[in-house]
């Protein structure tokens, strides 16, 4: 169960894209995981790469903690091969998790490791996502070491905003590596934004100003598909912050999607309410 | 990591001071790479003197090679290399402190504090006015000891300290401080100013920034401009 069938086109390159915010608890992992579902949906080879050494969370949120076997410090360590490491989804075959290590830090992997074995594992997928720890010391620098793209994931808050923009100063220091940078807001509040008590997407835009490729509105039901370890992006309806994520898989494979009216979420009395508040 | 190398700048110029570094590490030519394309936001055009470890030796042929890979390094960013000092030369030019008082820098980053009290006086060659085509995006640092000019934005918690004036066209939201050598007559202006706080010489003010609430979109007014006047900061508008 644990090994995984990978495609054996070894001439096929992913892209791989990195998932990182600076602060922490803005829901990266949560983001990896429900693209990383979604992509899967679309019916592409997706690998999801935890690169939180020693906090691992990822396998949780994807349902996939029982079955972990070796992990990604193993694999660089030479102690398994890299399809050993791979633990495949329960419902999507064409996904695929490659776990962190729980027993281990950081320090336990160096960024031209991390580089070569993404190297190796973007051979068999069309995407390769990695989600990256909060920080900007040497998980953050290991975890960007491979990618081609990234994206950032920021909460409608000051402090979250000023993390990621120091993550994108250094992020556009590496632009001959990293070649697009996109933006997620992430846990939009509408009501709030209405009554001005929450930073809008303009605000954001005016300090960080990069390519906005998600909003995904704050929405109790991923608690709920977190503790089931079953991404919202497979089951949620299509208001949901599920969706947003269906949203942001399809604009990562080119298409042109519209982005969701999140103030319909609001409902009439709902309006009602912000413009009285 | 190589991405923290200390950047000191005093008259004598700006230093990279790499005697911490391990630079016989296989990685530490990279890393040094890395930095060196993120300093050059700000940095490109101009020279820089590099601070060795003591322990490294000129005449030595693998320290000699790695000297060389280090100038390549700079050279691709556009920076070129000035001056290879030890550690003794450095610290040999110790110089009075700056008229800042320590306490105030401190505040700021007490990392630079230490350095700037090793402030010493010879701007000839650099030019009066750092050009800087990018945004500052938080985090990012330039200490300049003449006057700056950014054509973007300052982000919050961006850090600009020069010597002269600082001019930014657009929004200063981070850290300015003019006349950080003690001049007076040291100004800010900005197209628009959204930062809490700035300072002139050894003055702090902090500004009550409009919340995006009360904020009238399209609003073209005069830039601003933040002086000194009768000892006390004042904000008001610049007209030419």
């Amino acid at each position: 169960m644990t090994e995984t069938e990978i495609n054996s086109n070894s001439n096929f390159a992913g892209k791989v894209i990195v998932v990182t915010s600076g602060k922490g608890g803005v829901g990266k992992t949560t983001t990896t995981a429900n693209i990383g579902a979604a992509l899967a949906g679309l019916g592409k080879n997706t690998c999801v790469i935890d690169m939180d050494i020693g906090l691992r969370n990822l396998d949780i949120l994807m349902g996939l903690e029982n079955r972990v076997v070796y992990n990604l410090v193993e694999v660089i360590e030479g102690t398994c091969k890299l399809k050993q490491a791979l633990v495949r989804d329960k419902k999507f075959p064409n996904l695929s998790l490659l776990p962190a290590a729980q027993t281990r830090d950081k320090t336990s992997v160096n960024a031209e490791q991390v580089k070569a074995l993404i190297e190796e594992v973007r051979k068999h997928f069309d995407f390769v996502l990695v989600d990256c720890p909060a920080g900007i010391e040497s998980g953050f620098q290991n975890s960007i070491a491979g990618a081609d793209e990234a994206l950032v994931v920021v909460t409608p808050e000051m402090s979250s905003v000023r993390d990621a923009d120091r993550i994108v100063g250094l992020l556009e220091a590496r632009r001959d590596q990293i070649g697009g940078v996109h933006l997620i807001v992430n846990r939009i509040k509408p009501g709030l934004i209405e009554t001005h008590q929450m930073m809008s997407i303009e605000d954001i835009q005016e300090i960080l100003a990069l390519d906005l490729i998600g909003m995904v509105p704050d929405d109790e039901d991923i608690v709920v598909s977190t503790n089931k370890g079953e991404p919202l992006s497979i089951t949620g309806s299509n208001k949901s912050a599920g969706q947003a994520y269906r949203n942001i898989a399809r604009r990562l494979t080119g298409e042109e999607v519209p982005f969701m009216d999140l103030n319909k979420r609001l409902g009439f009395m709902g309006r009602i309410k912000a413009m009285f508040a | 990591m190589a991405a923290t190398i200390p950047i000191r700048k005093n008259k004598k110029g700006t230093f990279l001071d790499l005697s911490k570094e391990e630079i016989r590490d296989q990685n530490f030519l990279s890393e040094f790479e890395i930095f060196t394309k993120e300093i050059s936001t700000f940095m490109s055009g101009t020279s820089v003197s590099i601070i060795l470890p003591e322990d490294i030796k000129l005449e030595d042929q693998e320290d000699n090679e790695i000297l060389k890979k280090i100038r390549l390094k700079l050279n691709m960013s556009n920076i070129s290399l000035k001056n290879i000092l030890n550690c003794e030369e450095e610290i040999q030019k110790q110089e009075p402190s700056s008229p800042i008082p320590e306490s105030f820098v401190e505040t700021a980053s007490s990392a630079q504090a230490k350095e700037s009290a090793k402030e010493v006086i010879d701007t000839n060659y650099l030019p009066e006015t750092l050009y800087v085509e990018s945004n500052l995006r938080s985090g990012q640092l330039i200490r300049y000891p003449g006057n700056v000019f950014v054509l973007g934005d300052v982000n919050p918690s961006a850090e600009i300290i020069a010597a002269g004036d600082i001019v930014i066209w657009g929004t200063l939201r981070g850290v300015a401080h003019a006349g950080s050598d003690g001049d007076q007559t040291a100004k800010i202006i900005a197209m628009e100013l959204k930062t809490g706080q700035v300072r002139i010489a050894d003055k702090i003010a902090t500004i009550k920034t409009e919340s995006s609430k009360d904020k009238k979109k399209g609003d073209s007014r005069a830039p601003e401009l933040v002086k000194i006047q009768n000892n006390e900061i004042i904000l008001t508008r610049y007209f030419g």
